[in-house]
């Protein structure tokens, strides 16, 4: 072969790859974002952070109306519907208020939300760190990469109908993790409970940003299993009194108040001190799907 | 813009061969020179255009210099020349040691002396040196002073501006006359120039991240690693900086032969070296020849005598000033002094005659010397690269895999992730220790179909990794 002949086929065969694997890339487009994701239902099983960045630009503006915002103690928790709008999970494992604002101002630069419901959890406003690379993820990503590879991989043999076996996020955003349980009965080291300035500042831009779009706002104090919180109840008391005033007004359901005892006391309800079961999320899910409704009906 | 960067392999590099080679068709002699010189100017100003005028201001006073060494003779031509090494040495120190010198003196006066806060600009270290190079030379006759323009496309050619390799002003400035006056690359120099970076891709955006996993987790943990861990993770840390910096200079190298110009070798296979003397012959060459020419010999001049201790000494001497050139840091001045010390025993080994041990036990040794410099190389300070060095030399906790086991990050979910990694790094230990060098293979180099599959594989792979944004700055770009 000549230098000159080998030239050609060498920058050839990689244009071609690239363009097998784009147009393949597009024709699934597992994350919207390349394409029109009208009532497109799209799991993901990979790579949670750039994933849901990816689906903040297209696919959750235009399929929901509102979010639940908060960490991995809200992340299982499934409510399609509240106040009659779609509602797409944005919580985070190991997220913070930043992680958030990131995600969300994806999804404002193009839509807008009517509803958002918003943790209240001394894990959002501990640090402001991104993590995973999530500030240097590229629109680009959806069209070659590894986690676009795991995603064409899980597509096609859910295609054949084999199942695969990695851990999904549903449509919803919801990602349905289960593990054994494990009570870890110890108090919380007081550097749990810090509020990062900068971390307050990304949550109340984020609120800021969501109520100027036309957003309706409620803040969650997620339940903690019942011994945990007795431990770490003067802390979680003093976390919440000074939150709330670093945050715009909004209606409050407190999951740590007295009547929702019997939640937080059954040990089924959780995998450890801070994450619901399935039956727990169930739980939680079906009590939001009354008492939300019922705080915005109190405020009007 | 770095070489592994779509902004650099897809825009830039193509961009400057298709014009240089239009320059040569249709314009003045120096067009395509003149096309490099821009682009140069581009590219280094790209990150941080605020350097641009450090990069400008030594290559004109340099120039300055030269042409004031060139019109001289006797005494005062050597005073110019000590001049021009005074304001390069002040140069360097100026912007990359004033705060380490402030701080050490602080520390010896028991003053807490306020520190300047200076911004050290890219590549400092070896335009510096490249420019100390071309004075010595200018000085000795070796080459005339050349004109601005040949001076300035000289020192600031983009392929090797930032991270070498070093390159002889003679070398380059010969090449001038064919750049602008000769028919371009063939096709045979532009396909073994795809090769090469292909090559260099690879080791940099697959090999090099992969084992900077695993050096970062070792670093990260140092207290809890048992020998053998200490030892696997500090080996981990010499073939990610091995593959990197080994990486970028292919791609460098390439990169300069697309345009039609050869800029030195820097590496060749230097991990299967059987002594530090070898390894040194093979590892960073471009500034081994530096450091024997411009500071192994002139020491050695100084001595009256040339006896083995004074060649020790010289030696000892030479390597340090190298191990300080890397960074304003105690570590990168014991790293230079452990591969002087090694360097002393070798050259006192051979010239006592004292018998050769078995070829294992050489290379085994040799990348244990290797290790424990780069343990102090890579040591944020002088603390924890004692720690560091106590773990490896620890008996107390020997045997041990739970760092290697945790490692993998498979509690995490990040299962696929260690099968590609780890799949990398099996790749890396294969290539590193047993394969041949990148220059070897380029020599070796015929447009086959096994080449364009290794190419077209390699860049796509490497594409893959781009695109994936799982890539780490060149960590020579810190010096």
């Amino acid at each position: 072969m000549t230098a000159r002949r080998w030239i050609l086929m060498t920058v050839g065969s990689v244009l071609a790859v690239v363009g097998v694997f784009a147009t393949l890339a597009y024709a699934i487009d597992p994350y919207g974002v390349l394409r029109d994701s009208r009532g497109r239902k799209l799991a993901v099983f990979f790579s949670e952070r750039r994933v849901k960045f990816l689906m903040n630009k297209r696919y959750v503006p235009t399929n929901f109306d509102g979010l639940i915002v908060g960490t991995s103690a809200s992340s299982n928790w499934t409510i399609p519907t509240l106040l009659g709008y779609r509602i797409y999970n944005e919580s985070l494992s190991g997220g913070n208020a930043a992680e958030e604002r990131f995600l969300v101002d994806q999804g404002l630069s193009t839509g807008s939300y009517r509803f958002a419901l918003l943790l209240l959890a001394p894990p959002m406003t501990s640090d402001h760190n991104l993590q995973d690379g999530l500030d240097a993820v590229k629109t680009s990503e959806a069209l070659a990469s590894f986690h676009l590879f795991v995603h064409e991989a899980a597509f096609t043999l859910l295609a054949m109908n084999r199942r695969f076996s990695k851990s999904e996020t549903t449509p919803d955003g919801q990602y349905l993790f289960n593990f054994s349980q494990n009570f870890n009965l110890a108090p919380l080291e007081p550097t749990y409970f810090r509020i990062d300035p900068i971390a307050i500042g990304q949550y109340r831009s984020l609120i800021q940003s969501l109520q100027s779009r036309g957003a309706k706002i409620v803040y969650v104090v997620p339940p903690l299993y019942e011994p945990c919180y007795q431990l770490n109840r003067e802390n979680y008391r003093a976390y919440l009194e000074a939150i709330r005033p670093l945050l715009p007004p909004a209606p409050i359901i407190d999951f740590e108040n007295t009547e929702f005892n019997s939640l937080r006391a059954d040990p089924d309800n959780f995998m450890d001190c801070f994450h619901v079961t399935p039956r727990g999320a169930a739980n939680v899910s079906t009590l939001l799907e009354t008492l939300i409704p019922r705080a915005f009906a109190i405020k009007n | 813009m770095g070489f592994d960067s779509f902004g650099y392999i897809l825009i830039f590099l193509p961009a400057i061969a298709i014009l240089c080679q239009l320059a040569r068709r249709i314009s003045s002699s120096k067009g395509p020179q003149a096309c490099i010189l821009v682009a140069s100017i581009v590219f280094y100003a790209w990150p941080n255009p605020s350097f641009l005028p450090v990069l400008l201001g030594s290559v004109s006073m340099n120039w300055l210099v030269a042409q004031c060494i060139g019109r001289s003779n006797g005494i005062w031509r050597k005073r110019i020349l000590e001049l021009g090494l005074i304001l390069n040495i002040g140069f360097l120190c100026l912007f990359k040691y004033l705060s380490f010198i402030i701080a050490n003196v602080s520390f010896l006066a028991h003053h807490d002396f306020q520190v300047p806060k200076i911004a050290f600009p890219l590549g400092i270290s070896f335009f510096t040196i490249t420019q100390i190079m071309y004075l010595v030379d200018c000085y000795e006759k070796q080459i005339p002073p050349s004109n601005l323009f040949d001076h300035a496309t000289f020192v600031s050619f983009f392929p090797y501006v930032i991270s070498g390799p070093i390159s002889r002003p003679k070398r380059i400035l010969n090449q001038f006359p064919a750049l602008n006056n000769g028919k371009g690359p063939s096709a045979d120099l532009v396909a073994r120039a795809m090769f090469l970076f292909s090559l260099g891709l690879i080791k940099k955006v697959v090999l090099a991240d992969a084992f900077s996993k695993a050096a970062d987790y070792g670093f990260g943990n140092i207290s809890g690693l048992s020998t053998v861990e200490a030892w696997c993770f500090a080996t981990a840390y010499t073939l990610q900086i091995y593959f990197d910096f080994s990486g970028y200079s292919d791609m460098a190298i390439a990169s300069a032969m697309l345009l039609g110009i050869e800029i030195p070798r820097n590496f060749d296979a230097p991990l299967r070296s059987l002594s530090i003397t070898e390894y040194w012959q093979r590892w960073h060459i471009s500034l081994t020849a530096f450091i024997t020419s411009y500071l192994y010999t002139p020491i050695m001049r100084s001595f009256k005598k040339a006896t083995l201790l004074t060649s020790v000494i010289a030696t000892l001497i030479a390597m340090t000033i190298a191990g300080l050139w890397h960074g304003p840091n105690w570590t990168f001045v014991v790293f230079g002094a452990i591969h002087g010390t090694g360097l002393a025993i070798n050259q006192v080994w051979r010239k006592k005659k004292m018998p050769t041990p078995p070829n294992w036990l050489c290379w085994i040794l040799t990348l244990a010397v290797i290790d424990l410099g780069f343990v102090f190389f890579h040591s944020p300070n002088f603390q924890v690269a004692l720690v560091y060095t106590r773990q490896l030399f620890t008996l107390s906790h020997f045997w041990g895999a739970e760092n290697l086991r945790r490692m993998d990050g498979s509690s995490d979910g990040m299962g696929i992730m260690l099968m590609i990694l780890a799949f990398s790094q099996a790749i890396g230990v294969v290539a590193a220790f047993f394969g041949k060098s990148s220059d070897q293979l380029s020599r070796e180099f015929q447009p086959t179909w096994l080449n364009l599959a290794v190419t077209s594989g390699f860049t796509l792979i490497a594409f893959l990794y781009l695109n994936s944004n799982v890539t780490k700055p060149f960590v020579y770009f810190a010096f």
